[in-house]
């Protein structure tokens, strides 16, 4: 457990991160395609459907990775990040653990307090209440407000994210995106080098 | 669990329909059969032709009445004997056969639908704008018409985007399908003031054989009112976007008004 720690990423973790990620394309995906006005009906019936069946199961998936966070142990962050490198990784990761429940339960919300009284037939197969909220047309404007603006701080977000990802594999050439990727640094994870890489992404990879 | 919602609806749905099915029979049996009795033998006597006019005098009701409906075109005796041993009810409904004519279908009937969801609720419609004619044959009521054409640009419900959802090309294609068209095919006399109506609907372009139940509510002068129901399953018209949240089933309620020619 403690090599865990110390090394990276535990697979629930890992599959758990990538999972969301997926998910959180897709309904991006999905959420800028279902608004577009000139959109086949029947399709974007079944789009809103498939965001609304999607959008829960990143609330679950979420919910669940926050919880292993929580409670289970955490690697530590790779040396050589300085102060404010800290801060900024502690809050933009605690701001998208937030957001993937947030997004989620807005969107629930928007369901919840639409005028349509639409029900939620999760992959058309189990019945999800709304959350008790009143029905109304200010509510429903209110929360669609809210689960957009959440929504593209959360695409933001996981941009920047992925960005400084990116960053410390190609420029920093540290265990960053190697550890959520299941490959465990093959030095100190306290020095936070890959090995004498090659500078292309690969050539540093090493095995367990 | 569609199929569960489907039946509790129906569950519920039939209740009715059999209580409504059994009083109407009862009642609209018994009187046929006792004004035929009365018919052929003033009639007869008279030389007239039967079905000449059909004005029932009172209903029946009581224990001897439901045995002789239950036979309809029981024999004239029983009928007699069911006569005799009635007592009046309150108020005379019409009968089809007084509202020979042709009548144009007027825009103050109610055209309504409803499509049930799951966990109750569901979308309710109506059509603001139709035409149509029915023709009653007094003589004989199974050669009566009716046609009705649907406007679905017309289609109203509580919420514009509702309305523009049916409108567009997932439910009814109003652009490209601008007309729903019913032409009746049967006409089958069940009472007194009821029939069941067989047609062919037609809707983007599909047709199928549907069938409405049909009861007379009023003969006023030149007006008369009709009350339709009749169930329809959307998906033979393509139209089956939203099941299984919404159900197939789309329940219609009408209340048919037309002036007579």
């Amino acid at each position: 457990m403690e090599r865990r720690r110390q090394a990276g990423y535990g697979i629930p973790a890992i599959c758990l991160h990538w999972l969301i990620a997926g998910l959180v394309l897709a309904l991006i995906g999905i959420g800028f395609a279902m608004r577009r006005t000139e959109i086949d009906p029947v399709l974007q019936f079944s789009l809103y459907q498939w965001h609304k069946s999607v959008g829960l199961c990143v609330l679950v998936l979420a919910a669940l990775r926050e919880t292993l966070w929580l409670f289970a142990p955490h690697p530590q962050p790779v040396a050589g990040l300085g102060p404010i490198e800290r801060q900024a990784s502690w809050t933009t990761h605690v701001l998208l653990a937030l957001l993937c429940l947030l997004v989620p339960l807005s969107g629930w919300a928007v369901v919840s307090t639409s005028t349509l009284g639409m029900p939620t037939l999760f992959f058309d197969v189990l019945i999800v209440p709304a959350l008790p909220l009143p029905r109304s047309a200010a509510g429903e404007a209110f929360w669609s407000l809210v689960h957009a603006a959440t929504a593209y701080l959360l695409a933001a977000l996981a941009a920047l994210h992925a960005a400084a990802a990116l960053y410390h594999h190609y420029i920093r050439r540290d265990a960053v995106l190697l550890r959520m990727l299941g490959r465990m640094p093959a030095t100190d994870p306290r020095t936070g080098g890959h090995g004498g890489g090659t500078g292309d992404g690969t050539g540093g990879r090493m095995r367990r | 669990m569609r199929e569960r919602a489907e039946d509790g609806i129906a569950d519920r749905t039939a209740g009715r329909a059999i209580i409504r099915a059994t009083v109407g029979a009862v009642i609209g049996a018994a009187l046929r059969a006792a004004f035929r009795a009365v018919e052929t033998v003033v009639w007869a006597a008279a030389g007239a032709p039967a079905g000449a006019t059909a004005w029932a005098p009172g209903g029946v009701s009581g224990v001897g009445a439901p045995k002789a409906a239950a036979s309809a075109g029981a024999p004239a005796l029983v009928a007699l004997a069911a006569l005799f041993c009635a007592t009046p009810v309150h108020s005379r409904t019409p009968a089809l056969s007084e509202a020979a004519g042709t009548y144009d279908i007027a825009g103050s009937s109610q055209i309504r639908f409803t499509v049930d969801q799951i966990g109750g609720g569901g979308i309710k419609g109506r059509f603001t704008k139709f035409s149509g004619v029915l023709r009653i044959d007094g003589r004989r009521i199974g050669a009566s018409t009716v046609s009705l054409t649907i406007y679905p640009q017309s289609v109203a419900a509580a919420e514009d985007r509702i309305a523009n959802f049916l409108r567009s090309s997932a439910v009814f294609d109003a652009a490209a399908y601008p007309t729903v068209t019913f032409r009746s095919i049967a006409v089958r006399q069940t009472g007194e003031d009821a029939a069941i109506v067989d047609g062919m609907l037609t809707a983007r372009g599909i047709t199928h054989r549907e069938q409405f139940a049909v009861r007379l509510q009023q003969l006023a002068g030149r007006s008369i009112a009709f009350a339709v129901t009749g169930d329809v399953y959307r998906s033979r018209y393509r139209m089956d976007v939203g099941v299984p949240i919404y159900l197939n089933v789309v329940k219609f309620d009408m209340d048919i008004r037309a002036v007579r020619r």
